[in-house]
């Protein structure tokens, strides 16, 4: 179980950018936070992962303290943007492996198993000697993704992680983070732009506002045509789509108010 | 880069090491072949009597030998630092020197020639000054919460301008018939009259900076990612930077210390060998260890045998380094991944 009691953030001698948040998770479950840009989005997940401290409140992980135990089972998967030096695809994931590799040490067989494993999952074996400068930005995310999923991680924790990328790679991401909540009980929580996304993706939402406002609770209770109207002053139309046992739902733009 | 080079680059780089130790023993004004010399170190190594004129052995052993292996050791540390240092500040364009620590160390050694001229002071002081210009150089970064890289960078130039200002400034109040020739002629670097002795001042420090940071060389490659992306793999950075600014702030400084201000290695060399292995430091940093040494021991065997007189150090390693690297960069386009 993971929960965000009371969460709150300023930057020093500015205005509150979040107060008194809450959410919990299950092993398992998903959450999108939404919102337009400049509320908090990103600052609210570096908050999560410690990077900035919270102002009030806490953020928990049943069974789990700080630091090492932190990062032994949570993955934090940034925006992808080519490193300084540009690794191969399987260096780059072994890097995944450096909580349980010691300094001094190298990573063994062991690490490169786990490696290989995650890229098989994404579905980037093929370009494991590649550098990273010579893929996709698509494969760069997925490479990424698979850098976060070697450490068997409990709870990923990722930022826009279908930005920038087309449609197609859009989708594969989403299919690795569903089969990942699925089959491994990963819980998620993704920063995302997309309202589909999130009702696609996650069964739970957070939608933040500009003076602190919020929404939390289930996906399709939070993005709704009134939200959206009132969180990103855009009229949209809530769209419905039915195909065989699954039933997809998106909201379509109209215009901005 | 070249897959099968780059699988076969550390014991090709060894070999061209041991090569090139074995030919600079060999040249100089009193030239010898190879092959006599390699009949002078194995009649010394198993204790055999040596069949040739004594003047070879004197000449191998207590004369070219101990200058050798003190360039090598430099050349491999200087290189190394470099490695580290890119690393750590995410960036192939920084090397040891931007922390201001040799001109620091620089100071020192003025400070040291000015004020005494022994050289147990001189190399004392000169330690001592990197050591105080790292450790301001940090005060001055860590002036404000959460300023990161950059601002150690900028800390690192100003703390360096202000000792350079002062070398200058002892260079100008130095008696100009002793003092001052003896300062400039320090900074430009030498390493003539090394003996075995010499060996023992700097060298422990200089291996066990250089052993530091050859174990840490699969963590410089998380390291070289930003600060988050790092942290959240589970390194503890800090002491990771911990130990890349300290090892890298005494090889700076006792480097300086032994045989002055050389820049260009701890730059060049990395970057040369990147081109060769790609940029995992598993591969990089020994690489770049031996292409550091043999770079500075090719360097040194110039600066000894192409003139009567000696030629300081910096300024052959700028003149063959800079040439080199623009060479390389012209056929390459600065790039090591393509």
């Amino acid at each position: 179980m993971i929960e965000l009691r009371n969460g709150g953030f300023a930057y020093p001698g500015g205005a509150s950018l979040f107060e008194n948040l809450n959410f919990t998770l299950g092993r398992g479950e998903s959450l999108s936070i939404l919102g337009p840009n400049g509320v908090g989005k990103t600052t609210l997940l570096k908050t999560l992962l410690g990077f900035l401290p919270l102002g009030e409140g806490e953020f928990h992980i049943e069974g789990c303290g700080k630091g090492k135990e932190f990062w032994n089972i949570v993955s934090y998967i940034p925006q992808a943007k080519t490193p300084s030096f540009a690794f191969t695809v399987l260096d780059m994931v072994l890097m995944g492996r450096a909580s349980s590799v010691g300094i001094g040490r190298a990573p063994g067989k062991k690490d490169y198993e786990k490696a290989r494993d995650a890229l098989t999952l994404t579905g980037m074996s093929h370009l494991e000697d590649r550098p990273v400068n010579r893929i996709s930005g698509g494969q760069l995310q997925l490479a990424l993704i698979a850098r976060g999923l070697v450490k068997d991680p409990s709870l990923m924790i990722l930022d826009e992680p279908e930005s920038n990328l087309d449609m197609k790679n859009q989708l594969i991401i989403l299919d690795i983070l569903d089969y990942l909540k699925r089959e491994k009980n990963t819980t998620i929580i993704m920063n995302t732009h997309y309202p589909e996304h999130a009702l696609r993706l996650s069964e739970r939402a957070l939608l933040l506002g500009k003076n602190c406002r919020y929404r939390s609770g289930e996906t399709h209770e939070v993005v709704t045509e009134q939200s959206i109207r009132e969180y990103f002053q855009v009229e949209s139309a809530l769209i419905e789509y039915s195909r065989g046992d699954r039933n997809i739902r998106g909201i379509l733009p109209i215009h901005h108010i | 880069m070249i897959k099968s080079l780059e699988k076969s680059s550390i014991p090709l780089s060894g070999m061209l090491l041991l090569i090139v130790i074995l030919l600079s023993l060999a040249a100089g004004r009193y030239s010898l072949s190879p092959v006599q010399v390699l009949r002078v170190l194995s009649s010394h190594i198993s204790g055999a009597d040596y069949d040739g004129p004594v003047l070879d052995q004197t000449v191998v052993l207590s004369v070219r030998l101990p200058r050798i292996l003190l360039a090598a050791v430099i050349g491999a540390s200087l290189a190394a630092a470099g490695c580290a240092m890119q690393s750590l500040f995410s960036n192939p364009l920084v090397s040891s020197h931007i922390l201001g620590v040799s001109n620091g160390a620089g100071l020192g050694a003025a400070l040291g020639i000015l004020l005494s001229g022994s050289i147990i002071v001189i190399q004392g002081l000169s330690v001592l000054m990197g050591l105080a210009a790292m450790g301001l150089t940090l005060v001055v970064s860590r002036s404000r919460k959460g300023s990161g890289v950059h601002m150690l960078v900028l800390a690192g130039v100003m703390v360096g301008a202000v000792f350079q200002a002062l070398i200058s400034l002892i260079k100008y109040i130095a008696d100009p018939e002793e003092k001052l020739p003896t300062i400039v002629y320090w900074l430009m670097g030498s390493l003539a009259g090394t003996s075995m002795k010499d060996l023992l001042y700097g060298v422990p420090a200089l291996v066990i900076s250089l052993a530091v940071i050859f174990f840490i060389r699969w963590q410089l490659n998380v390291l070289s990612l930003n600060e988050e992306e790092a942290l959240s793999l589970g390194v503890n950075v800090k002491l990771m930077r911990l130990l890349v600014i300290l090892s890298t702030t005494v090889i700076s400084a006792v480097s300086v210390s032994l045989s002055g201000i050389i820049g260009f290695v701890g730059l060049v060399v990395p970057h040369v060998s990147r081109m060769i292995t790609g940029p995992d430091h598993r591969t990089l940093v020994p690489v770049s260890i031996f292409l550091g040494a043999s770079f500075l021991v090719v360097v040194d065997t110039l600066c000894r045998s192409l003139t009567t007189a000696e030629i300081p150090l910096s300024i052959l390693t700028a003149l063959i380094g800079a040439p080199f690297f623009t060479w390389l960069l012209m056929k390459t386009g600065g790039s090591w991944n393509d």
